[in-house]
């Protein structure tokens, strides 16, 4: 992936500051030098600049204010290098129209930043009708949610997305990391890990990694995802489900940006951006002890809410029409089944929608009615005028209890992709709770086949 | 005499900022040497003159600088 060439102006009276700024940008673009006013005023009547960088004191003192003037009429993005550092003079630059104003001397990183800054700046339109276009959304208060990407571009602070499961919380971490490429112009690492999928002695390993002999089973030395993922992006989803004791480690290897695998006594230093996600309430697991206050606060940094699809109801239309474009065979639903789309309340969100057009595309009908909806949406679970008591007297309440247990054990460990950590922490049932229901379920289906 | 010494004020300043800017400079191009000299010593050796020129200039601006305060 290659940086874009810019042509860049550089306006400077002092030879050895130009040409130093000039070795400094020489792989950004193409670069004119100006030592005056006035040339660059005569530079600008001929050519066009997509950024430049401006000393204030030229031929008279504050010339360069002129030049601002000019460059903002030519939409270039203007930086502004000077020694002044009065409230008056920078604050009079910024009103004629500069976009970045650096206190000489300035140092690498800053000119960096302010490359980071022009591309998003320019881009910022493209990167929000992209947004919109992957969320297929045109709900104003998620589009404004959105906008922070923008600025979280140019920081490596972390980022944190909560929203319901299906909301497109992945979705928005792998964006990140494609703008991410885009600013600095290579490609990076984007290591993804679920952590309510694996176990929790197994999570250590996989962040820190391991040294042969480590532990039992340890034949070869593995790399951590810290280590994999340095440079890039350390995606962390359903953060809410990590153990106390791993927050303890991973907050003390974000803080310190190094780390020691397991077994070794080689530290690792490993410079990563950290994405987590979450569709609990942190705060809420804060305040019950089951999450650490202190890595809350190193995990939030952007913090993006992601709407859930009965919060932007809206939206439900073009969704339907996207999936359906996007499965092969064209379906239509009948004004009942309509009306069922749009108010179903669609617990499962985005991927629940586009799984249910998914299926009804598979069918033989190619008009849906209320009655194939019916039979997909997934049902409440429970609720007193469902509660049949007759049967209950007929099994008994123990059994009726049983089954319960394991219908709804068997409707989470489903909707959760057979995530176990991730059922426990829904459901807040222990492990032994888990494997006995389980056990239950395994029986009763024995039994049935 | 309020007058004069707001005058040597002014000039005092404009020395300042002047010192200030070549200190600038300066900075930069110590930077430049010291990343480049291995790797790209046609810069180096561009940008040497310059910054001997720098030095007698800011050695200039600082007797000055000393002279006014004395």
């Amino acid at each position: 992936m290659e940086a874009l060439k810019l042509k860049i102006l550089i306006v400077e009276d002092d030879l050895l500051s130009r040409l130093s700024l000039r070795s400094r940008l020489e792989t950004k673009g193409d670069i004119l030098e100006a030592s005056s006013a006035i040339v660059a005023k005569s530079m600008l009547e001929k050519h066009t600049f997509d950024i430049a960088f401006v000393d204030l004191d030229l031929e008279h003192e504050l010339a360069g204010l002129e030049i601002i003037k000019c460059l903002k009429d030519k939409s270039t993005y203007s930086v502004v290098l000077s020694g002044r550092k009065d409230d008056l003079i920078i604050e009079k630059a910024y009103e004629l129209g500069c976009n970045d104003y650096l206190a000489k001397p300035f140092t690498k990183s800053s000119l960096e930043l302010i490359f980071k800054k022009h591309l998003t700046t320019t881009n910022k339109a493209q990167t929000l009708q992209e947004l919109k276009d992957i969320f297929l959304t045109n709900d104003n208060s998620l589009i404004k949610e959105l906008e922070i990407i923008d600025q979280a571009l140019l920081s490596q602070r972390p980022v944190l997305i909560s929203g319901e499961s299906g909301t497109g919380k992945t979705f928005l971490a792998k964006f990140i990391h494609q703008l991410s490429q885009k600013v600095l112009g290579k490609k990076s690492a984007f290591i993804h890990l679920n952590c309510a999928e694996i176990s929790e002695n197994l999570i250590d390993s996989e962040l820190f990694g391991y040294e042969k002999g480590a532990f039992t089973g340890a034949q070869k030395s593995k790399k951590g995802m810290l280590e994999l993922a340095d440079g890039g992006i350390l995606f962390l989803d359903e953060i809410a489900t990590l153990p106390l004791s791993i927050q303890k480690k991973l907050l003390k290897a974000i803080e310190e940006k190094s780390f020691y695998p397991l077994g070794s006594e080689k530290m690792i230093h490993s410079n990563f951006r950290l994405i987590t996600a979450t569709c609990e309430n942190l705060q809420e697991k804060i305040s019950k002890g089951e999450f650490r206050a202190d890595f809350f606060f190193r995990i939030e940094g952007f913090n993006v809410s992601l709407k859930s699809l009965r919060e932007r109801k809206d939206d439900i239309n073009r969704l339907i029409q996207f999936f359906i474009k996007k499965g092969e065979r064209l379906i239509v639903f009948d004004s009942q089944a309509k009306l069922m789309m749009n108010t179903y309340k669609w617990p499962g969100n985005v991927r629940e929608l586009e799984r249910t057009i998914e299926i009804l595309q598979t069918r033989e009908k190619g008009i849906v009615t209320a009655i194939d909806l019916e039979n997909l949406f997934s049902k409440p679970i429970i609720s007193t005028n469902l509660i049949d008591l007759d049967h209950i007297k007929e099994i008994g309440l123990k059994n009726y209890i049983e089954n319960l247990e394991t219908n709804i054990l068997k409707l989470v460990l489903d909707s959760n992709d057979d995530k176990v950590r991730k059922t426990l922490s829904d459901l807040k049932i222990s492990n032994n709770s888990f494997y006995r229901i389980l056990d239950n379920l395994k029986l009763r289906e024995s039994e049935r086949a | 005499m309020r007058e004069k010494s707001e005058v040597s004020h002014s000039n005092t300043q404009v020395l300042i900022h002047d010192i200030h800017s070549s200190l600038s400079a300066l900075q930069g191009a110590i930077e430049i040497i010291s990343d480049e000299w291995q790797t790209n010593p046609e810069l180096v050796e561009k940008i040497l003159p310059l910054t001997v020129d720098k030095i007698n200039q800011l050695q200039h601006q600082l007797k000055n600088f000393q002279n006014q305060s004395t």
